[in-house]
C-alpha cells in the first residue's frame, strides 16, 4: 500500500504510464481515458442532432418518430458531454474560468462558447417541439409534477394555430441553424488535437474533418441502436386495442423503416470517415518527414492490431458489409451498429492514447495502462470505472427525462 | 420581395417564441455578475505580450516576483561565517562547487541559517561524490577533464561499497585524509 | 521601426526571432529580455543543477518530475544512439549503464513487450562509444510559446522579460499546455496539482541574482543574461559564436541558447 504522502508524489499521469527507452523525465501520458470519452460523447450529441434535423430541415417525414427521439437523447447527452472534462481536470471546481477569462486563442476555451451556443439551440427547439405538450401536462396535472411543466412552460400558454405554427417555424430555424454548428462543434474538438503542433500524430489540417464526419457517424448509429431498442421497449407496455401479435408486427415494420432510411446516411459518413483517415497515413508514409520514424512503429507495429484490425476491420469494414448484403435482419442491424459504434470509440482511442504512445524524443515510448480496479480517486476518475460512469449517465438522464417527455413510443390502431 | 416577407414572418411570429432567447440572457447575465465578483479587471487583461501570450492576472506576477522564498544561496553567503572552510575550499580542486551543493536541506530557506536553522543538513552519501567521480563512458565531453574517477561499486574495495567517502577523503581539501 | 542594422534590411530579408530582440527595437516598455546559455561541452552530468532546483523550487526531491534535467547521450561506432535521463538526474549519472533500454541475450536492444525472454541492462562496450556527453535542458522561455498560446483560461502567460509563468490560483489543470510544449518541459506539480514549469527562477533573476542552477554548477555549464543589455556576456557568446537552440523548427522561438549541441541531441 503507497502511504498518503508517496501518493503525493506521484505525478499525473505516472500511475498508468510506462516508459520505455528515451523518454523525457517529465513525459507522462496526460490526457488519458476521460479525454478518449469527452470527443466520443460531444461526437454522440453532434450526431443525434443531425439526425433530428434531417427530419426538421429536410422533411424526411418517415424519419419523424427516431428525429424526435434523437433531439431528446441528444438533451440528454449534452451534460454528459461536459463530465469526462469535470473528471479529468486537475482543478475541477475551477472548470467556470473558461467562461469568465476565456482566452480564445486556445482550441479549448473557444469549444467551450461553441458548446453552450449549441447547448442553448438544442434546448430551445426540444423547448419548441413539446411546448404544447408542456402546456397540456401543466393544466392537466397537479403537485410537483404540475409544477414542474408550469415552469417548463416559461410562463406561455399560447396553443393557438398560430402559436403551433411558430413553434414550427421556430424548431425548423433552429434545427437549420444547428447543423453548422454541430459540425463547428465537433470540427473544434478536432481542432483541438489537429493544432497540436508539438504531437507529430495529431498535427494534421484534416483533423477536424475526420471528427466530424466520425461524429456523425457515431451519433446515427447510437439513435438508431437506442430507438430500436426503445420501441423493443414499448412492447412491454399496454396497448389498448391491439394484440401482442398486432403490436410485434407494428414494432418490426417501424424498426426496419427506420433502419432502411437512416442506413444510407450511415454509410455517407462511414465512407468518408475511413476516406479520410487511410488518406492522412498515406500522406504521412509518403511524405515520411522526421517524425515517420517513430510514428511507422507506432501505427504500422505496435498499434497495428488496435487500428487495422480493431478500428478499420471491426468498427468500419464489418459493419458495412453487414449492412450491405441482403435480406437485413434486425439482429443483424444491432450487431452492425454496436460495432459502429465500437469503430468511432476505438478511433477516438487511436488518436488521443496513440497521439501519446511515443515520446517527444522520437526515440522512445509510453504505454498506457487503463487503470482497472481503482487504488484512489485518481485512478477511479481516470480509469476503467469512471469511463462507465460517463457512458451510463445518458441512459440514466434518458430515464429520468422519460418522467417529463415521453420518451418511449407508444402505438395504437390508427 | 422574399426577404420582406422572411423579416415580416420575424416580426409577426408570436412573443412567446423569444423566451428562450430571455431565459438565454438571463444566464449569460448570471454569468456575468459572477464574473464580476470574482475577477478584478483592473488586473486581468492583455498587458505588454498582447492577447495572445500576455491575458494574465498582473498580480500573479508579483508572486513569483516578491511571494517566492530565495532558498538556495551561492557559496559567498557561506563565506562570511565559515571561513577557515571558505579558505581551504579556494585553495583546492573543489573550489568550483556550491556549499549548498551537499548542504543543502529541502524546504529551508538558507538565509535563515543560523538564527532559525541551526544546522544545515550535510549529505555525506556515496551517492554525492560519485555524480562527478563515477567512472563512466565520457569521451568527448566536460567529464573527461575530471582526472580521480572510481568505480563506485568496488572503491576501494568490493566490500566497502556502501562506506561514505567522507571516511577517508578530506572534501573541502579535495585530498586523502 | 528602427531597425539598426543597416542598409542591408529590406523587403525579403528574413529576420529571426534573436536578430529582432538583440537589435534593440524595443517590442515593449521592458528593458530586460532574459536569455540563457547552456555550454554542453562543460557539463559532467553531476545532476547539482537538479538538486539545487528541486530545494529551490519546492518540487518533491522524491518525485518524478523536475523543472530542469541532464540527459545523457551515448553514440556507439555503428552509428546507434542511446539517451536516458534517469529520475530527471537528480542523483545524476553513476552508473555506465544506460537507463530505459533492455537488451536480449545477444545483446541486441528490444522492446519488452510481452516478451518472456531472458532481458538484460543495456552497458554499452566502452571501446564501441564513439562519443558520449551530457545536455542539460530546462524550459526555453520561448518567444512564441506553444504552451502559452492554448492555455484556455489566462493562466499561463508571458511577462515583458520574456518569462513564462504559470499562475497557480488560476490554472484548472486541463494540461493543454502540457500536450503543447515540443520540449517536454511541463508536467503537473504533485502537491499543487496545476501545471508547472522552469521559470529561470523568476523569483531570483529579477532581483540580480543566478537561477539556482546556474549557481549549484561547479563548471560554468549553465548562465543566464539579458539580451537587451549589449555588454552582458551571455549576450556577447551570442552575438559572437556559433550557438543552437533546440527544434528551431517549430518556430516557437526558443531562447535558450547551447553551445556545442550536437545533431543527435533530440
Amino acid at each position: 500500500m503507497i502511504s498518503e504522502a508517496a501518493h503525493e508524489l506521484i505525478i499525473h499521469g505516472e500511475a498508468w504510464t510506462e516508459k520505455f527507452q528515451f523518454v523525457y523525465p517529465n513525459e507522462f501520458i496526460v490526457w488519458s481515458i476521460q479525454i478518449v470519452m469527452y470527443p466520443y460523447m460531444t461526437g454522440l450529441v453532434a450526431g443525434a442532432f443531425v439526425l433530428s434535423s434531417l427530419y426538421h430541415v429536410f422533411g424526411q417525414k418517415q424519419l419523424k418518430n427516431v428525429a424526435t427521439f434523437s433531439l431528446a437523447f441528444s438533451f440528454c447527452l449534452l451534460p454528459v458531454a461536459m463530465m469526462p472534462l469535470q473528471l479529468h481536470l486537475q482543478q475541477p471546481l475551477r472548470g467556470m474560468e473558461v467562461f469568465f477569462t476565456p482566452h480564445f486563442t486556445s482550441a479549448i476555451a473557444a469549444f467551450g462558447i461553441v458548446f453552450s451556443t449549441y447547448g442553448a439551440i438544442v434546448a430551445s427547439e426540444i423547448w419548441f417541439v413539446y411546448r404544447k405538450f408542456f402546456i397540456d401536462q401543466a393544466q392537466s396535472q397537479g403537485g410537483l409534477r404540475g409544477f414542474i411543466y408550469k415552469v417548463l412552460t416559461l410562463g406561455s400558454y399560447d396553443k393557438s394555430e398560430e402559436a403551433l405554427h411558430t413553434d414550427h417555424r421556430m424548431a425548423t430555424i433552429l434545427a437549420a441553424i444547428g447543423i453548422p454548428v454541430a459540425a463547428f462543434l465537433h470540427g473544434y474538438a478536432g481542432f483541438i488535437f489537429g493544432s497540436v503542433k508539438a504531437n507529430a500524430l495529431w498535427m494534421t489540417p484534416l483533423m477536424p474533418v475526420i471528427f466530424i464526419m466520425s461524429a456523425v457517424v457515431s451519433g446515427i448509429a447510437l439513435c438508431m441502436l437506442v430507438y430500436i431498442i426503445m420501441l423493443e421497449i414499448s412492447r412491454m407496455y399496454k396497448h389498448p386495442g391491439l394484440s401482442n401479435l398486432q403490436v410485434k408486427e407494428t414494432v418490426r415494420t417501424q424498426q426496419m423503416d427506420v433502419i432502411m432510411m437512416t442506413k444510407r446516411y450511415l454509410f455517407i459518413f462511414l465512407v468518408a470517415a475511413i476516406t479520410l483517415e487511410l488518406l492522412d497515413l498515406i500522406f504521412r508514409g509518403y511524405t515520411a518527414v522526421k517524425s515517420w520514424g517513430i510514428l511507422s512503429e507506432v501505427l504500422l507495429k505496435h498499434d497495428f492490431v488496435k487500428i487495422f484490425v480493431l478500428q478499420y476491420g471491426l468498427g468500419n469494414l464489418l459493419p458495412f458489409v453487414m449492412l450491405l448484403l441482403p435480406r437485413l435482419t434486425i439482429k443483424r442491424t444491432v450487431v452492425a451498429l454496436c460495432l459502429v459504434l465500437y469503430g468511432v470509440f476505438m478511433m477516438r482511442w487511436n488518436v488521443v492514447i496513440g497521439g501519446q504512445s511515443f515520446s517527444l524524443t522520437f526515440a522512445g515510448f509510453m504505454q498506457y495502462h487503463l487503470p482497472f480496479i481503482p487504488t484512489n480517486f485518481e485512478t477511479f476518475k481516470e480509469g476503467f470505472f469512471g469511463a462507465l460512469t460517463v457512458i451510463a449517465t445518458p441512459f440514466f438522464l434518458l430515464w429520468l427525462l422519460n418522467f417529463i417527455i415521453p420518451v418511449i413510443p407508444k402505438h395504437s390502431n390508427q | 420581395m422574399k426577404y420582406l416577407v422572411f423579416c415580416d414572418n420575424i416580426l409577426n411570429m408570436k412573443a412567446h417564441a423569444y423566451r428562450p432567447l430571455l431565459v438565454l440572457i438571463a444566464v449569460v447575465a448570471l454569468i456575468l455578475v459572477v464574473r464580476a465578483m470574482v475577477i478584478s479587471d483592473k488586473d486581468f487583461g492583455a498587458h505588454e505580450k498582447g492577447y495572445r501570450f500576455g491575458w494574465h492576472d498582473k498580480q500573479n506576477e508579483e508572486f513569483w516576483k516578491d511571494g517566492f522564498k530565495v532558498k538556495y544561496l551561492d557559496k559567498s553567503f557561506c563565506q562570511n561565517c565559515h571561513t577557515d572552510k571558505w579558505d581551504t575550499l579556494m585553495g583546492s580542486a573543489h573550489k568550483n562547487i556550491s556549499c549548498q551543493n551537499c548542504h543543502a536541506k529541502e524546504g529551508v530557506v538558507a538565509a535563515d541559517h543560523p538564527e532559525k536553522v541551526e544546522k544545515m543538513a550535510i549529505d555525506r552519501s556515496r551517492g554525492q561524490c560519485l555524480r562527478c567521480h563515477a567512472d563512466i563512458p565520457d569521451v568527448g565531453s566536460g567529464r573527461a577533464l575530471i582526472t580521480k574517477k572510481v568505480d563506485g561499486a568496488s572503491h576501494p574495495w568490493p566490500e566497502a561499497k556502501e562506506s561514505e567517502c567522507v571516511e577517508c577523503h578530506d572534501v573541502h581539501a579535495a585530498t586523502f585524509k | 521601426m528602427k531597425l539598426g542594422l543597416g542598409a542591408a534590411v529590406g523587403a525579403g530579408t528574413l529576420i529571426t526571432e534573436t536578430g529582432k530582440i538583440i537589435a534593440a527595437a524595443p517590442q515593449n516598455d521592458s528593458d530586460t529580455r532574459y536569455a540563457f546559455l547552456v555550454d554542453t561541452t562543460k557539463c559532467v552530468g553531476c545532476g547539482f543543477c537538479v538538486k539545487a532546483c528541486k530545494v529551490e523550487n519546492e518540487i518533491p526531491f522524491e518525485a518524478n518530475a523536475s523543472r530542469t534535467w541532464v540527459e545523457r547521450y551515448v553514440v556507439m561506432k555503428d552509428g546507434s544512439v542511446y539517451a536516458d535521463s534517469p529520475k530527471a538526474a537528480r542523483e545524476g549519472f553513476t552508473s555506465p549503464e544506460i537507463s530505459g533500454y533492455v537488451t536480449s541475450s545477444e545483446g541486441k536492444v528490444v522492446l519488452p513487450h510481452g516478451e518472456h525472454e531472458e532481458l538484460h541492462p543495456l552497458v554499452p562496450d566502452e571501446k564501441e562509444i564513439s562519443k558520449s556527453f551530457f545536455v542539460p535542458k530546462l524550459c526555453n522561455q520561448c518567444d512564441k510559446p506553444a504552451c502559452v498560446q492554448v492555455c484556455p483560461v489566462g493562466a499561463t502567460y508571458q511577462a515583458a522579460d520574456g518569462v513564462v509563468l504559470v499562475d497557480r490560483t488560476w490554472c484548472i489543470g486541463c494540461g493543454y499546455c502540457i500536450m503543447s510544449c515540443p520540449y517536454g518541459v511541463r508536467f503537473f506539480h504533485p502537491v499543487q496539482k496545476v501545471a508547472e514549469k522552469c521559470t529561470w527562477c523568476y523569483h531570483r533573476i529579477t532581483k540580480g541574482m543566478k537561477p539556482a542552477c546556474v549557481d549549484a554548477c561547479a563548471f560554468g555549464a549553465r548562465d543566464i543574461g539579458n539580451l537587451k543589455d549589449p555588454d552582458d556576456p551571455v549576450t556577447k557568446i551570442i552575438k559572437t559564436e556559433r550557438v543552437q537552440v533546440l527544434k528551431p523548427d517549430y518556430g516557437t522561438g526558443p531562447q535558450a541558447y547551447y553551445l556545442g549541441l550536437d545533431h543527435e541531441v533530440r
